[in-house]
């Protein structure tokens, strides 16, 4: 049975030469090129600036500014574990400050206890993220969109209430006393309580957390995780397992939210229930919605924007929360896509409809 | 080279509260061949092909693939076994490029550590793309974002992420429902094409297709086997004459 | 005995009033979600208003069941505001369970700290409006408790016969089941939206000011209960009235119950395994959504 348009796609076939075919699919690659130029650019701006603010400081001798600067630096660190749920999984968690305070509590009492060694704290603090991510996880991930968002919840304010009420974590009054950590970073040794050396400490540490995110995105994994808050019914039929997926990003951001919080005593000397409470999982959404979720480097401003801005607005009043609450509004109204996602857009004249 | 069914079902049952959507269901379906489920509608067609694809649990009976007892195995499993499947629903990735929604579905076959090397690292990955993209007529659209192609455009980007794991088995749910007819008799060549190399499990309304393409037509009626047969013997089968082509 | 009559039978009493407040909260919570399918994190701070304002009006001298009766009545336009100039506002984007859920969460930031603003940080506390108690089996039973248990009782059967037994019932339900039939048969949604956010809310502020004089007044006092609240809701089926009515009595008991038994710290992770067991078995809870069952 002849057949004009076998003939037509015989045809066809033979005229797409290879060289064209790849010119094709290049342009696709091309965009997915630019749109990492962009965040790659406000990366650059973020971490210089950063950089150019602490040597600032330290001309000046100022402690104050690159303490809070520390301290916004140990959020973002936050802010990027839930955008790798929220902006990339779809899995917003309104429970991190667990893993945070967990990761705080370990470390604290590693300094204090066991041995002033920073690397030990880190390593004790991400730990814990490890174990209570995987716990946690195993729980949370069986829940699906709000139910997610509510489940976590319910589990960071159990645990914060438990620890509340435990004597031998110091209760309400949470662990004071946590020794002055020396550092040795091999050609440099520094002190925690030096303001400018861990201010740049743990820059370098939040930078390495967002290299190593931005990477994990663009590998075949972290395509999957963001395939899943478009349309999780359909990957196992692709082969691809959800659960599995969403189990790895939680443990992975639970672990990040933990080394974050190790760092916590290290800059202020204390730990405090109150860093497990809801207000710190929610100043992290806040943080990643503002900066633009699933653009990882937005959250990074985001939690500055939120602990400086908060700082400044606490200078006149101590109501900061109406603030911070219209101003998180408006962001999800009028821009949500958040400030990195609005800077790309521009960046790429786009017609983009993110779906 | 090998002669035995590629998919068996045994006594394949499933109801949904009293009703039996699927009824006692045996069935051979044959290597290399194009196999063409049809049936009037509530048929059974589409529990049918769930079952088979693991998207539902049996009530009873068994699920042969490939000579392996695979019944109640999770769709990811019989996805790595080689059986792939596409939806009479197109509901890919809307807001990825049709090269990302290729390339995701390609590379479900670099598993382990290239899972954790940067997706633009896979030239095997990108070659298989690419070829997909020419096979489907889709490189001019790689760039557009899946959820603005045409259709018909969408109906072909539906099968060739199904293809993308480079499938024993395809079985496609519906491939041409609601195109037009320049679109189906291509996309018709294009699974004609398929079936050289593979095993093909289509379930078509079409009768007109179904009778063009497939070497082997199973009729379905009231959840049971009508008949099986080549398109002469099912269109001079009695029974199908009355249950089902007679009132087309 | 004496364990039954002393500590059992007036703990359990305590919880069953506690439970028919919360129940009050989670019928608000549940109706919004099964009509809206949003997740009003600003329900708390609704309740802490409805206790503050409960509060004014005692103050300005009125009669304690007056104040019951104003209290929902002043909260309805509070609720019809929040869904006609906020939730709506994201309402149709394809996100917007994630959306309303941050919207409704910046508003209760705002609304917490401008009843701080307002009222002060310190915890205020209404007279219990009626004293004095009966004895049933030499049982004390403290009269306001048990105004409470009927009060909320009637005003659960109230809220069931609206939605299961009226035309207005009919219409929200035909709605939550599918808004677009539902419009093509005339029905304003987007009214029906507004009506039923601002009931959810008014209920929100009833539970306030029934709980104010057992419990006390303070700006964060929402924050503490809308756990419960949503443990609640979860455990009976997210929109589903019969489930919040049963998992509200069944959690509160335990609640109450367990606390004899264990450290009142440990209820809480107690009610937790409890939800988090339901999600596990039944991840739709014990009970269909509204409009569906």
């Amino acid at each position: 049975m002849p057949d004009p348009l076998v003939a037509a796609e015989v045809t066809r076939g033979a005229r797409g030469t290879r060289g064209a075919h790849i010119g094709l699919a290049k342009v696709a690659i091309d965009r997915e090129n630019e749109e990492q130029r962009v965040v790659g650019c406000l990366a650059a701006v973020f971490f210089l600036a950063a950089l150019l603010f602490a040597i600032y400081g330290w001309q000046q001798g100022d402690t104050f500014f690159l303490r809070l600067g520390t301290e916004a630096l140990i959020y973002a660190g936050l802010a990027l574990s839930v955008d790798l749920l929220l902006g990339h999984g779809g899995l917003l968690s309104l429970g991190h400050a667990l893993f945070f305070g967990l990761g705080a509590y370990v470390s604290a009492l590693i300094l204090k206890d066991v041995s002033p060694s920073f690397w030990l704290a880190i390593a004790g603090g991400t730990l814990s993220g490890l174990l209570a991510g995987t716990v946690g996880g195993i729980i949370a991930i069986r829940a699906r969109g709000v139910y997610f968002a509510l489940i976590t919840f319910g589990m960071a304010q159990v645990v914060a209430k438990i620890i509340y009420n435990t004597q031998e974590l110091g209760a309400s009054d949470g662990i004071i006393g946590i020794p002055i950590v020396p550092i040795s970073l091999g050609i440099v040794d520094i002190r925690s309580d030096d303001p400018f050396a861990f201010f740049t400490l743990t820059l370098v540490i939040v930078a390495a957390i967002y290299v190593l995110l931005s990477y994990a995105t663009r590998t075949p994994y972290g395509r999957v995780l963001s395939a899943i808050r478009v349309n999780e019914s359909r990957l196992p039929f692709l082969g691809y397992s959800p659960a599995y997926t969403k189990l790895g990003a939680f443990v992975i951001s639970s672990m990040i939210a933990g080394l974050s919080g190790s760092l916590y005593p290290m800059l202020r000397g204390f730990v405090s229930p109150e860093l497990m409470y809801f207000e710190v999982s929610t100043n992290a959404v806040i943080a990643v919605v503002i900066g633009g979720a699933g653009t990882l480097v937005g959250p990074l401003f985001g939690a500055m924007a939120l602990v400086f801005g908060k700082s400044v607005v606490g200078s006149y009043t101590e109501h900061h929360l109406i603030v911070v609450g219209v101003f998180f509004m408006a962001s999800v109204i009028f821009l949500p896509q958040g400030f990195a996602g609005f800077v790309k857009d521009r960046f790429m004249g786009s017609q983009d409809d993110r779906s | 080279m090998n002669d035995t069914p590629i998919i068996s079902t045994q006594n394949l049952s499933i109801s949904f509260g009293g009703l039996k959507a699927v009824d006692d269901v045996t069935l051979d379906i044959e290597r290399g061949r194009i196999t063409s489920v049809i049936g009037p509608n509530g048929a059974g067609k589409s529990t049918l092909f769930n079952l088979v694809s693991g998207a539902l649990a049996p009530t009873s009976g068994r699920i042969i693939l490939d000579g392996d007892d695979v019944t109640g195995m999770p769709t990811r499993k019989l996805q790595a076994r080689g059986l792939a499947r596409s939806f009479q629903i197109t509901n890919l990735f809307p807001g990825s490029t049709v090269f990302e929604n290729l390339r995701l579905a390609a590379h479900i076959l670099e598993p382990g550590v290239r899972g954790f090397l940067p997706v633009s690292s896979s030239p095997a990955t990108l070659a298989r793309v690419e070829k997909l993209l020419s096979q489907f007529n889709l490189e001019s659209v790689a760039a557009d974002r899946a959820g603005h192609l045409s259709h018909g455009e969408q109906r072909r980007l539906e099968i060739a992420v199904a293809l993308a794991c480079e499938p024993k088995v395809l079985m496609l749910d519906e491939p041409t429902q609601g195109m037009s007819h320049v679109d189906t008799q291509e996309t018709s060549v294009l699974i004609r094409k398929l079936g050289e190399n593979l095993t093909v499990v289509i379930v078509e309304h079409d009768i007109d297709l179904v009778m063009d393409l497939s070497d082997c037509v199973v009729v379905l009626a009231q959840g049971r086997v009508l008949a099986q047969g080549t398109p002469q013997q099912i269109r001079g089968n009695a029974d199908v004459q009355t249950a089902y082509l007679g009132g087309h | 005995m004496d364990y039954l009559q002393f500590v059992l039978a007036p703990q359990m009493l305590n919880g069953l009033s506690f439970g028919l407040a919360v129940i009050l909260m989670a019928l608000g919570l549940t109706i919004i979600f099964g009509l809206l399918d949003v997740i009003n994190m600003a329900h708390g701070e609704f309740y802490a208003i409805g206790a503050y304002v409960g509060f004014v009006l005692l103050g300005m001298g009125l009669n304690f069941w007056l104040v019951v009766a104003l209290v929902p009545i002043l909260m309805l336009p509070l609720g019809y505001i929040t869904e006609r100039f906020l939730v709506r506002r994201v309402f149709h984007s394809a996100d917007r369970h994630t959306l309303t859920l941050l919207l409704t969460l910046g508003l209760s930031m705002i609304l917490m700290d401008v009843l701080k603003i307002t009222f002060g940080p310190n915890t205020v506390k209404p007279a219990i409006p009626v004293t004095g108690g009966i004895e049933v089996f030499d049982v004390f039973l403290p009269a306001y408790r048990m105004l409470l248990i009927a009060f909320g009782a009637a005003v659960i059967t109230a809220v069931y016969i609206l939605i299961y037994r009226t035309s207005i019932g009919a219409i929200i339900r035909a709605a939550a089941f599918d808004k677009d039939m539902a419009s093509s048969l005339g029905v304003r949604v987007s009214r029906v939206y507004s009506m039923t956010f601002a009931v959810g809310v008014a209920l929100a502020g009833l539970s306030g000011i029934l709980l104010a004089p057992v419990f006390s007044v303070f700006p964060t006092m929402g924050h503490d209960f809308i756990i419960l609240a949503f443990t609640v809701v979860i455990v009976g089926g997210m929109g589903s009235i019969k489930g919040a009515v049963l998992a509200g009595l069944l959690l509160t008991q335990v609640q109450a119950v367990a606390s004899l038994i264990v450290s009142p710290v440990w209820t809480d992770p107690i009610l937790f395994g409890i939800m988090v067991l339901v999600l596990m078995l039944r991840p739709q809870g014990l009970f269909g959504r509204l409009g569906h069952a």
